[in-house]
């Protein structure tokens, strides 16, 4: 009995030490890559928005890729650290806190979701470091913070590009889905009804769900004793394609209709043949015929083996952005490159040209996608181009 | 090393939550599957008090109101909940607290607040659901050293409780209920007051991730939290607080360091896992069984005493 | 439009997926006393491999035998699963402490999910082709669409459980099970292999939790975390129809199910549709508390006398 407390003992002291051995190990060789600028990263690789997480990462370091074959940013190299938040709050602090605790970054991308974005916007004026988010579209993110910024549009403008191509298609009358978990879909919702009713138009149904739902029955008959003919869901692939797929269950005639969540091949392929026909807003086209989306579109399909979507096209954004930034400030110093980034005006993008607002919104154009049957899948198809 | 303080006061939350559950589970013996609940009520507690009501330019003191909230809130939800279950016995009750837990968890989930005036600007009507609260940026109190405080007055506490004789009544129902009833012990009084007492503490804990975290969400507050902290106490022994002190500390610190080694970083929940098995394998009667440190340095003293008598002379 | 009789039969399908996964739970807690939180896992093991073992059928082979193939597929891959849990994970710690074997369940949970993420990188998967073709055919009754297979849900449900009642009732297999839980030590002096009944009850457990997977992932979508929920409902079930007993199980796994879609159905009818969706699993924790509060061993369990 005694030598066992012993032993345990040992035991327990022995872990400690190991653990602090491979803390201090690990800590020790980060230091090492001098003269590299270092960019954290913070996207859901796992769980329920890990297919959006890893589209936003694939883009990231394309973007990364080429700048550093054309030879960085003055001769110094750009390096990647990235951590997974798993698409929850308290994940993503705890990564903003590691990357900017312990790795020693200069900007960080990231989080992709609006919730997980005003989740870090505190730790981000503290840590005071410029944090630019690819597609988190939230109206209240880039407020939250002086060092947050964004390289996506915002919702208020998003819903009213959707509301006003439904009403130009001679719609009058929508229903809305909300992702109760989520402050995109909640921001959304609100700021499409607004447009939707002054432009004329009634809102027949309101219902939500939740992150992770996977029964739609009772909103899907709601929306459909309401009579509306189009239906807002400006939900993520987790959920929408189940919801599309019960609702040619139901038998619901209507239109529907979602923001740039829907922009992955995981809704636009999974959805069933309810998506024909549907459309959303997305950042950009990759039909747009400039050169630089034309070489984007044919490298990341190389690359990934799909035709990207927002997400891949705004992760590189971002890094545009902070290059930019960095390259305007001429130094990495965070209030020099937050100051620079405020300033920077129309930037060539994939998107589209950028110009940030002192709140740190970017101001830039929408387009509107439909979905059209194509073989044995589904395609985008370039409907419209709406500037703010 | 802002980030490794930022971690020592997770270990003080873990620290404070894991001891308040070994008085219930540890001390008392009744297994109790919904401590996440009453972490997140004294979090959304201490969360709402500090969203609605703060006094200016008082700084922590403004910490007081809400953690008493919070202590309040979980101490009420106890004994509303152990009244009618602690009459169950063995894995009815984990059941019937698991079942609490979630209750808490997904009510959460679909409750919503009135916003305060300065979102009600900003148009925000409502707060909470499924996304959560935030807590105003100036009632960020998460310094380490303020977590540590409550740490050692709650172990402080809790130590001289177990040694006290309500303490000893927890332990003799742990050995054998119907023995205990024998002696005269009281036993709904004294299992209520073990349930209401951890409660509470983990309201505290609560109070004080409210404080340190500014974001609250029901997500945190699931069945894993609970696991998480049950398993900090058997590692540390069943009713040893420093055993459950020590094992939140081991078991936050391997996680991180696990997160920090290339390749297991991001899969580094596939090895904890693994981890958790073997150590509950290996050591079933925990670290220092129901000892606390100075019962664990006494042993090894005498042990080292007498390994030194042994060594052959000369 | 009054959509009482949709609800109803929708919560007799979703109940007879419950009842197959509550099975498990009380099997397992018959013999051995233990709390199978692994149990959900074993759902979402059966439902990738059914994915996977799509994935190698040539198409040419009937959709209605693909099927049947992958069902069995699927349960045969849950109770292997099943198998191995309780042979590394289980087996070497029945003498010790519930604590302990509660703690190592939720460990060996926490690993399989962990397992499945690492492997499949937490992506959702979904049937696509002939299979989903079938399986998400719907037909048109009370007023509204409905799918098909939801009522195979229900057949393969009985078919599961007549079997089940045979086993049990009939086989040597099941007289050796039903020794086991009345007294371990002793059906292992009259002779039984203990070891081999525990391991074939925790297999059977897992066949059924395997082919429940398979049906529900083959209309909805596959996750590492898909079993969580479900295992903890179906766990609720087996609670309240009285854990170790069979018939329990079942009863309680219909009764959870109906009223979910029951709260659903009230909620629309009393215009409160958000409400009701939102706290219908709250319902089924609430009746949990309420039925242990007044009848602890459950609807069909047998009370447990204290021996001084």
């Amino acid at each position: 009995m005694k030598s066992g407390v012993y032993r345990r003992m040992v035991g327990a002291a022995a872990l400690v030490a190991a653990v602090a051995g491979m803390v201090l190990a690990v800590g020790c060789g980060s230091e090492a890559e001098e003269g590299t600028i270092r960019i954290g990263v913070i996207v859901p690789l796992s769980g329920n928005l890990s297919p959006l997480g890893s589209s936003t990462l694939e883009g990231i370091e394309y973007r990364v890729e080429q700048i550093n074959a054309a030879g960085g940013i003055d001769g110094r190299m750009l390096t990647l650290k990235v951590e997974d938040n798993r698409g929850d709050q308290s994940q993503s602090i705890s990564a903003f806190k590691k990357l900017t605790g312990l790795g020693g970054v200069t900007a960080v991308i990231g989080p992709i979701t609006s919730t997980n974005a005003l989740a870090v916007a505190n730790p981000v004026t503290q840590a005071g470091v410029p944090t630019v988010t690819p597609t988190a579209t939230n109206d209240q993110v880039a407020p939250a913070s002086p060092f947050l910024f964004r390289a996506c549009f915002k919702d208020s403008f998003q819903g009213e590009v959707v509301a006003q191509y439904a009403l130009g298609q001679g719609i009058t009358s929508a229903a809305t889905m909300t992702e109760l978990s989520s402050d995109y879909s909640i921001g959304l919702v609100r700021s499409f009804m607004q447009a939707f009713r002054k432009g004329g138009g009634t809102i027949a149904a309101e219902v939500s769900y939740q992150e992770k739902d996977t029964e739609f029955g009772p909103q899907l008959s709601q929306i459909k004793e309401s009579g509306a003919k189009l239906v807002f869901v400006p939900g993520y692939p987790g959920e929408v394609p189940l919801i599309l797929k019960q609702a040619k269950v139901m038998g619901l005639a209507a239109t529907f209709c979602g923001a740039d969540g829907w922009d992955h091949q995981d809704i636009i392929q999974q959805s069933g043949d309810q998506i024909v026909g549907a459309f959303f807003s997305g950042a950009f086209s990759p039909e747009d015929q400039r050169e630089i989306v034309q070489n984007f579109v044919t490298a990341m399909t190389a690359r990934t083996g799909t035709e990207p979507g927002s997400f891949e096209a705004l992760g590189a954004d971002s890094v545009t952005l902070i290059v930019e930034a960095i390259k305007a400030a001429g130094s990495t110093e965070a209030t020099a490159v937050r100051d620079a980034m405020t300033r920077l005006e129309k930037v060539t993008t994939v998107t589209g040209p950028i110009t940030m607002t002192a709140d740190g919104d970017a101001r830039k154009s929408a387009v509107v996608m439909g979905v059209v049957k194509a073989g044995d899948g589904y395609d985008k198809k370039y409907l419209a181009t709406i500037q703010p | 090393m802002s980030y490794y303080l930022d971690i020592l006061g997770n270990i003080g939350i873990f620290m404070i939550l894991a001891m308040s559950l070994n008085v219930i589970c540890g001390m008392t013996g009744l297994l109790q599957l919904g401590h996440a609940g009453f972490f997140a009520l004294g979090a959304y507690s201490a969360g709402l008090v500090s969203i609605y009501w703060q006094l200016p330019g008082l700084g922590m003191v403004n910490f007081i109101p809400g953690a008493l909230a919070a202590m309040l809130v979980a101490s009420l939800f106890a004994v509303l909940i152990g009244v009618p279950c602690l009459r169950l016995r063995g894995d009815y009750l984990a059941i019937a607290t698991l079942g609490f837990g979630e209750i808490v968890r997904l009510s959460l989930q679909n409750l919503y607040f009135p916003a305060p005036p300065a979102l009600l600007e900003r148009g925000v009507e409502r707060i909470g659901g499924a996304t959560g609260i935030s807590l105003p940026v100036n009632a960020q109190y998460g310094s380490w050293w303020f977590i540590w405080i409550f740490v050692i007055i709650t172990y402080v506490l809790l130590v001289n409780l177990k040694r006290s004789a309500i303490g000893r009544a927890f332990l003799a129902i742990r050995e054998d209920e119907i023995a205990a009833r024998a002696m005269g012990v009281n036993l709904p009084y004294y299992k209520s007051l073990s349930f209401v007492l951890s409660a509470a503490f983990a309201g505290l804990a609560g109070a004080l991730y409210a404080h340190k975290q500014l974001t609250l969400h029901p997500g945190d507050f699931g069945l894993l939290r609970t696991i998480e902290v049950l398993l900090m106490v058997v590692l540390g022994g069943l009713g040893s607080f420093s055993g459950a002190a020590l094992a939140a500390l081991l078991l936050i610190g391997t996680r991180e360091a696990l997160g920090q080694i290339p390749y297991i970083g991001p899969n580094r929940e596939l090895f904890f896992a693994l981890l958790l098995i073997l150590m509950i394998r290996f050591v079933p009667n925990g670290l220092f069984g129901l000892k606390e440190f100075d019962g664990v340095a006494r042993q090894l003293a005498r042990r080292f005493k007498r390994a030194r008598e042994d060594e052959p002379h000369g | 439009m009054d959509l009482f009789l949709y609800y109803l039969v929708e919560g007799i399908c979703n109940g007879a997926v419950i009842a197959l996964i509550a099975l498990g739970y009380t099997l397992v807690y018959g013999i051995i006393k233990l709390i199978n939180f692994a149990h959900g896992e074993f759902y979402m093991v059966g439902a990738y491999a059914g994915f996977a073992m799509y994935a190698v059928v040539p198409s040419s082979v009937p959709v209605w035998l693909t099927i049947l193939l992958l069902l069995l597929v699927a349960g045969i891959a849950g109770a292997i699963i099943a198998i191995i849990t309780e042979r590394i994970a289980y087996k070497p710690i029945r003498d010790s402490s519930r604590l302990v074997a509660l703690l190592t369940a939720i460990g060996v949970s926490f690993f399989l999910q962990n397992l499945f993420k690492f492997v499949n990188s937490g992506n959702r998967l979904a049937f696509g082709g002939a299979v989903a073709e079938v399986t998400q055919f719907s037909v048109r009754i009370f007023g509204t669409g409905f799918y098909l297979s939801k009522f195979v849900f229900i057949l393969v449900t009985v078919l599961l459980m007549v079997w089940l009642w045979y086993l049990v009732a009939a086989t040597r297999f099941g007289r050796s099970m039903r020794a086991v839980s009345q007294d371990l030590d002793a059906a292992r002096l009259m002779g039984i292999d203990v070891d081999k009944t525990i391991m074939m009850t925790f297999a059977l457990g897992g066949f059924f939790a395997g082919v429940a997977g398979m049906m529900v992932g083959a209309i909805k979508q596959i996750d590492p975390m898909m079993g969580f929920m479900p295992g903890l409902i179906a766990f609720v079930a087996a609670v309240i129809g009285g854990i170790g007993s069979v018939p329990g199980a079942v009863i309680g796994g219909f009764l959870i199910g109906i009223l979910q879609t029951m709260v659903v159905w009230l909620g629309l009818r009393l215009g409160y549709a958000e409400a009701a969706n939102a706290y219908k699993e709250v319902a089924v924790f609430l009746l949990l508390i309420v039925v242990l509060v007044v009848r602890p061993q459950g609807i069909l369990g047998r009370a447990e006398r204290i021996k001084v």
